[in-house]
């Protein structure tokens, strides 16, 4: 398996062999990354699609990234969901993936809380949002996150204080 | 506040969001394949400037051409906007055979070789994605799809063999390049999510390798793939005594590839010059042309610690933005 920079050197020169690795690599976490956030799979899928083309023009335009492939990844990706809500706010839906064994009451609840949690994430700035869901959701650590929000990583504590007192404004003390 | 600060009913609250929808494998490898085809499809307008350098074509030419092409194309054709619209038509599509006719002309408007073996492997390369835009709609590709794009590329090795010595060699990396990469794209299809494709990608495969292994067998001997083609086409090759290629290969000059592959002139008598000019395969052809698949990588998909290798580093966190 080739490093990371070894990979962008060659989706540099459009080795389509290296780009493949790319994506397996990469999609699967930004789906999940996606469809935790949209509560859509379909939705995610097109931002999984759009982020990767996304990188493809870059690269051909010279200005894709040179190295911290991931989180420059995940960056184009919350952008585009943040794009996404702005234009469609996220709303309940079913999950038809759910085990057979939960009762509509259930998936319904669920449903409805998750709902009612994105709803408080996306009350947030970006960059906290960001913070949040990267760190509580996808599990990196304040370093990664620092890398992926080109901040320092005191910047990224100090966001992530401010998001989670907001979201418990939000989420328990309105509750 | 700290990190082991959170509320617990706060963590129990974003701990639901984790239960992220299973992802769609097919949607999935949906997905990879446009990429993979949006990958060698702007890789072709790098490439392009890159046999602009090689055969120092000039950009008003360029120009020109397209605007030739574009005028006479909506002359024959009733209008830019349809041949246009049709650019992206598929095989299914009405507006196909448009598009057929739309590269034909073209080539015919097309006067400078290199251009002509660009315009000829990217056509080639266009069944290729062609073949893959059908495959994700779960629509057997045409054979007609495999034959044009075969022809294409015979017909890009043919006018390879009539460019200076010289330059053969470049262009047939050239060449070879794009093939390996239409068989990479291809090999990326064929995942059994549609049963009834693989024949054809097979096919077409097979086709690639085999002219896959004409080109290394130019690149081994350029001056015998010269040879050979402009002995089939009979086009005589440039040799002092303007024998007829059809001569023995004592009649060929120095150039005659046999005697720069061949250890010793003794070992080789009285051999025609098709043997001669074509090495031993090796099977190194085949192998250069077929990559095979890349191997999903992370199956678990659990983000690492740091979102790079690298996370020593500082100095280029603003590689790029999105």
């Amino acid at each position: 398996m080739l490093s990371e920079q070894e990979l962008l050197t060659q989706a540099g020169q459009f080795d389509t062999r290296a780009l493949a690795e790319i994506y397996d690599l990469y999609s699967p976490r930004l789906y999940r990354y996606a469809a935790r956030l949209l509560g859509d799979d379909n939705a995610a899928e097109d931002c999984v699609a759009e982020t990767f083309s996304r990188f493809l023009k870059a690269l051909r335009s010279g200005k894709g990234p040179r190295d911290y492939l991931q989180a420059y990844l995940f960056r184009a990706a919350h952008n585009l969901i943040v794009d996404h809500y702005r234009r469609q706010p996220v709303t309940e839906e079913l999950d038809d993936n759910l085990p057979e064994s939960e009762t509509v009451e259930e998936t319904a609840a669920l449903n409805l809380s998750q709902s009612r949690v994105r709803e408080a994430l996306f009350q947030l700035t970006s960059d906290q949002r960001q913070v949040v869901a990267l760190k509580f959701l996808e599990g990196w650590d304040n370093e990664a996150i620092a890398q992926a929000l080109n901040k320092p990583v005191g910047a990224i504590k100090s966001l992530q204080h401010r998001a989670l007192a907001q979201l418990q404004k939000l989420l328990l003390d309105e509750a | 506040m700290k990190d082991n600060e959170l509320d617990p009913r706060l963590a129990e609250l974003l701990n639901e969001l984790k239960s992220a929808p299973e992802r769609n494998s097919r949607a999935a490898l949906r997905g990879k394949n446009k990429f993979l085809a949006e990958a060698v499809s702007l890789s072709e307008s790098r490439r392009h400037s890159g046999w602009k350098i090689i055969f120092h074509l000039k950009e008003k030419f360029a120009m020109n051409l397209i605007v030739s092409v574009l005028v006479i194309a909506g002359l024959l054709f009733g209008g830019g906007a349809t041949v246009s619209a049709a650019q992206d038509a598929l095989p299914t599509d009405a507006l196909y055979p448009i598009k057929l006719l739309s590269e034909d002309a073209q080539l015919w408007l097309n006067g400078d070789p290199a251009a002509e073996i660009e315009l000829l492997l990217q056509q080639a390369q266009t069944r290729t994605q062609e073949m893959a835009a059908l495959e994700e709609k779960g629509v057997i590709p045409p054979q007609a799809l495999t034959t044009r794009a075969q022809e294409r590329i015979h017909q890009a090795l043919e006018v390879a063999a009539t460019l200076e010595e010289t330059k053969v060699a470049d262009t047939l990396l050239q060449i070879r390049d794009r093939l390996q990469t239409q068989d990479r794209l291809l090999s990326q299809l064929q995942d059994g999510t549609c049963a009834g494709c693989e024949p054809a990608l097979d096919q077409t495969r097979d086709m690639l390798r085999e002219q896959l292994r004409l080109v290394e067998d130019g690149l081994a001997d350029p001056a015998g793939f010269i040879y050979r083609h402009r002995n089939q086409n009979g086009i005589p090759t440039p040799e002092p005594t303007e024998a007829p290629v059809t001569e023995e290969p004592t009649a060929v000059p120095t150039e005659e590839p046999a005697a720069a592959i061949e250890p010793t002139a003794a070992e080789v008598p009285a051999v025609t010059p098709q043997a001669s000019c074509t090495p031993a395969l090796d099977g190194t052809g085949l192998q250069n042309g077929n990559m095979g698949s890349s191997q999903q990588q992370n199956g678990n998909g659990e983000p690492p610690a740091e979102p790079g290798n690298n996370g020593a580093g500082n100095g280029q966190q603003n590689g790029g933005k999105p």
